[in-house]
């Protein structure tokens, strides 16, 4: 009896264990499946594509530092990433359009017009962030402001129009 | 109410506080009262009756019976009096309020057409009828018989019929007589003990109830006798002597004592005088013995003499009915012999009287569950007094009264501002259910009389609640005392349009609010007219000062309609003063101030009923409250959208980032894009860029 009872309380115990690990795999930890077939592929790809994937991940360098520092929102990473990507595309159809093989990948990355040409565009995708940022929330801030404004404007057309008892509060009353 | 019969003349109340020139005092348009002219002969009890006359025709003259709220004048009834079209009435001309100089306050006045003769005999002295038989039939028994027979048909009843009350016009005092006043008093009050039968006698003048045409019958036989009679036998007499002869030995011997009538007119006499209502001869019998049937009335059932007599109070009583009349002189005496069991004995023993006895022993049980005699010993007394003779009227802590008549002492007690404990405690203590139920009544008239005074006693619990207490007891349980109100003062307010032209004057006076309506006039209007009332009780019951002054217009638009429309241009003024606070009942300001500007203008017409109609606009009413209703909600999202905002540009840095990465993202990507597009195109033109 003894025995069934601690055999009944260990297969309990690994059935929480397997809940556990499975919680522990839950959806946003790691790649996940379609995540690491997707790395596989890429890898798979960039082994195939060895000097296009060289040179992209030498020109594409400053879009993986912005991805790394702006975390899970990577609106500002996507924004350098696009321009970095336009700064890269020119050098990868230039790859395309020659030999296409590992020295002419090498001799654009070593390059320092390339990189420049490359590094710059990325610039500017920060550049871009920075501009286009300031302006949209300086205008959503005015906008807030404006609003506000509106607010306070109607709630004053209500008052006079209804007296205080429409704002909800108690009036002090004049003593009877 | 201002009575107008056969257009005669128009009692307009607008005039009552007009005095007419020389100091008279003017009724209606054309009718002068001369307050110096009094006309002693028609006086009754309170009520004094001064001489008027048409100022068109001096010749025509009129009799002004001037009551004051002490004699709790019969206002209601001068309708029903008008419908009595008998030559042998008093013809009531007109009726209403009027501003009386000598004692500047005001009275209701029954004015009746002149010409009704002399009193058939003195008041004061002897004076035997010097009328043969055939005439007493014809000028006296026969108008009379029809009068009665009138009033019975029209639910009227007199209450003050006797010798002095009655007229004759011809000089020889042929013909047929006329009945005087009885609007001017509550009924019986200003009779004799001797003229009223052996339940009321007892009883204190304003405590005798609301009469009946038996008891009209009964004062008629008396008044007979005394027309008919040779010797004074009975004025030296005292009330209380007379009850107890009436009691020993009945009425008609009491009346009759060795008087020597016509035989025929002693059995009138005695079916008149029955002391039992229901053997009283009744209208058929007497116009039965007109058409000369000769019929034997029904003899008095024969009282249960004692084998015995009780010792009680150092006397000797063989008859509980006369036993009755005294145990209140010996309350202490009489509860040991409660207490003892000699009164049982006594009664099981000698009187062997069933009824009694059942009663008697119900008492007992009743006073044993509620604590014994000495718990409430006037009640004890009161009780007692009922079980040993329920004819007999109440008599608690020395107040003699009928169970109907208590409204109208309560009504003259409240008017003379006094203490009106002794009326909630009889209320309380069931007193009057006890008698009613003691009394031999139909059914329906018992269930209606316990019924009422349970609501008196509820009202007397709600006494906290302005529209109950004593006073709406008061009003409920006397139907014809005025408005007692303290602003009523000196004013006799008896309806809608008498309280609109008194509170008419007192605003012309000037420092009035409009909080008219005190406990005394929502507790008599709500009595009076119940449905006017209930238009505005609501607001009237509310404790915020502006529904209360709302409530007050609103009741004053019902009286206003209900007085033709009179315009109350004083009035209107106090309330237009004070629409500040009820035009609120609307939210909206520009609303607000449309209905003041409209309200102001009707105020000016003296227009309460226009007045009040803004504030009853139902539709409007919830139109206004709907689009408040919304602006609040709009309001309320507003100030949350505010408060979102608030909170949001509090960090100006860092709100829109998020906004400007994306925007940065699609302008990034929109160019990343275009400079793609162009490569492509750049190589496959065979272009090369580097």
């Amino acid at each position: 009896m003894g025995k069934k009872k601690e055999s009944a309380a260990e297969k309990e115990f690994k059935k929480n264990k397997k809940k556990a690990g499975k919680k522990k795999r839950g959806k946003g930890d790691g790649l996940g499946i379609a995540g690491t077939l997707l790395l596989i592929a890429i890898i798979l790809v960039g082994i195939i594509f060895l000097p296009t994937s060289m040179l992209l991940f030498v020109g594409m360098f400053p879009s993986l530092i912005a991805a790394l520092n702006s975390g899970r929102k990577g609106a500002r990473a996507s924004t350098v990433t696009a321009m970095n990507l336009a700064g890269c595309i020119p050098f990868v159809f230039k790859l395309w359009s020659g030999e296409n093989n590992f020295e002419a990948s090498v001799h654009i990355i070593t390059n320092p017009n390339s990189l420049a040409v490359i590094y710059m565009a990325a610039a500017f995708g920060y550049m871009i962030d920075w501009v286009v940022t300031g302006f949209v929330s300086s205008f959503l801030y005015q906008k807030g402001v404006t609003r506000m404004e509106a607010i306070k404007k109607r709630q004053k057309v209500l008052v006079e129009q209804w007296g205080d008892d429409v704002s909800g509060t108690i009036v002090n009353q004049p003593k009877k | 109410m201002a009575m107008v019969p056969d257009g005669d003349v128009e009692t307009d109340e607008e005039d009552s506080g007009r005095a007419a020139a020389g100091g008279l005092v003017a009724f209606g348009q054309h009718v002068r009262i001369n307050p110096t002219v009094r006309l002693f002969r028609f006086d009754n009890g309170n009520s004094k009756a001064y001489e008027g006359y048409d100022e068109r025709d001096n010749n025509k003259k009129f009799i002004a019976l001037v009551a004051g709220v002490d004699s709790l004048p019969r206002s209601s009834f001068t309708a029903a009096y008008n419908n009595l079209a008998d030559t042998s009435f008093m013809r009531l001309v007109g009726s209403g309020v009027v501003f009386w100089p000598t004692e500047g306050q005001q009275k209701y006045v029954f004015l009746y057409a002149g010409g009704v003769g002399d009193r058939l005999v003195p008041k004061e002295g002897f004076i035997a009828l010097q009328w043969r038989h055939p005439d007493i039939v014809e000028y006296l028994v026969q108008p009379i018989a029809r009068i009665l027979r009138e009033m019975a048909d029209k639910s009227f009843f007199h209450g003050s019929i006797r010798p002095d009350n009655i007229f004759h016009s011809a000089p020889d005092k042929k013909g047929a007589v006329i009945l005087g006043d009885c609007l001017s008093v509550q009924p019986s009050s200003t009779q004799e003990s001797l003229y009223l039968p052996v339940d009321k006698a007892q009883a204190e003048p304003l405590g005798r109830g609301s009469g009946s045409i038996s008891d009209d019958i009964y004062a008629f036989g008396v008044t007979m006798a005394m027309a008919l009679r040779k010797t004074d036998d009975l004025s030296d007499l005292e009330d209380e002597e007379i009850v107890r002869r009436k009691m020993e030995t009945g009425s008609y011997a009491t009346i009759i004592g060795k008087e020597r009538f016509q035989a025929s007119f002693l059995e009138l006499l005695r079916g008149m005088l029955h002391d039992d209502p229901a053997l009283r001869w009744g209208l058929d019998e007497i116009f039965s013995w007109l058409d000369g049937s000769r019929m034997t009335p029904s003899p008095l059932s024969k009282r249960k003499k004692a084998t015995r007599p009780l010792p009680f109070n150092e006397g000797k009583y063989l008859y509980v009915d006369v036993l009755a009349l005294d145990i209140h002189k010996n309350p202490t005496e009489m509860r040991a012999l409660v207490e003892d069991g000699r009164l049982m004995q006594w009664l099981d023993k000698s009187l062997n009287h069933t009824e009694v006895t059942e009663r008697y022993c119900k008492f007992i049980e009743r006073l044993a569950s509620s604590g014994g005699s000495s718990a409430n010993s006037e009640l004890f007394i009161t009780s007692l007094r009922m079980v040993f003779n329920p004819v007999l009227p109440i008599m608690y802590k020395g107040r003699i009264f009928t169970h109907d008549g208590f409204g109208a002492m309560l009504a003259r007690a409240a008017y003379d501002g006094g203490n009106l404990a002794f009326y909630k405690e009889v209320l309380n203590a069931n007193v009057l259910d006890m008698a009613t139920g003691y009394k031999v009544m139909h059914q329906n008239d018992i269930i209606a009389a316990l019924r009422l005074f349970d609501v008196c006693r509820s009202s007397l619990r709600l006494d906290h609640k302005i529209e109950y207490g004593v006073e709406r007891c008061l009003y409920m349980l006397c139907k014809n005392v005025p408005c007692l109100s303290p602003k009523f003062n000196n004013y006799f307010v008896h309806d809608h349009k008498s309280a609109l032209l008194t509170y008419e004057k007192i605003c012309a006076k000037g420092g009035e609010v409009a909080l008219f309506m005190d406990k005394h006039a929502i507790t008599f209007f709500s009595v009076v007219n119940p449905n006017g009332m209930d238009h505005a009780i609501y607001d009237l019951t509310a404790a915020e000062k502006d529904r209360k002054i709302l409530g007050n217009l609103k009741f004053f638009s019902v009286m206003q309609r209900n007085s033709e429309g009179i315009p109350c241009p004083e009035i209107a003024k106090v309330f237009s003063d004070s629409i500040s606070g009820i035009v609120r009942v609307f939210k909206n300001k520009e609303l607000q101030k449309k209905i003041t500007a409209n309200v102001q203008k009707a105020a000016q017409e003296g227009n309460l009923v226009a007045m009040a109609a803004f504030f009853e606009d139902d539709k409007l009413m919830a139109r206004d409250q709907l689009a408040f209703k919304r602006s609040l909600l709009e309001y309320r999202a507003l100030q949350k959208e505010y408060d979102e905002y608030n909170k949001r540009l509090a960090n100006k840095k860092t709100y829109g980032i998020v906004n400007g990465r994306d925007a940065a993202a699609v302008v990034s990507w929109s160019f990343s894009t275009v400079i793609t597009l162009i490569v492509v195109f750049s190589y496959m033109s065979g272009f090369k860029m580097f």
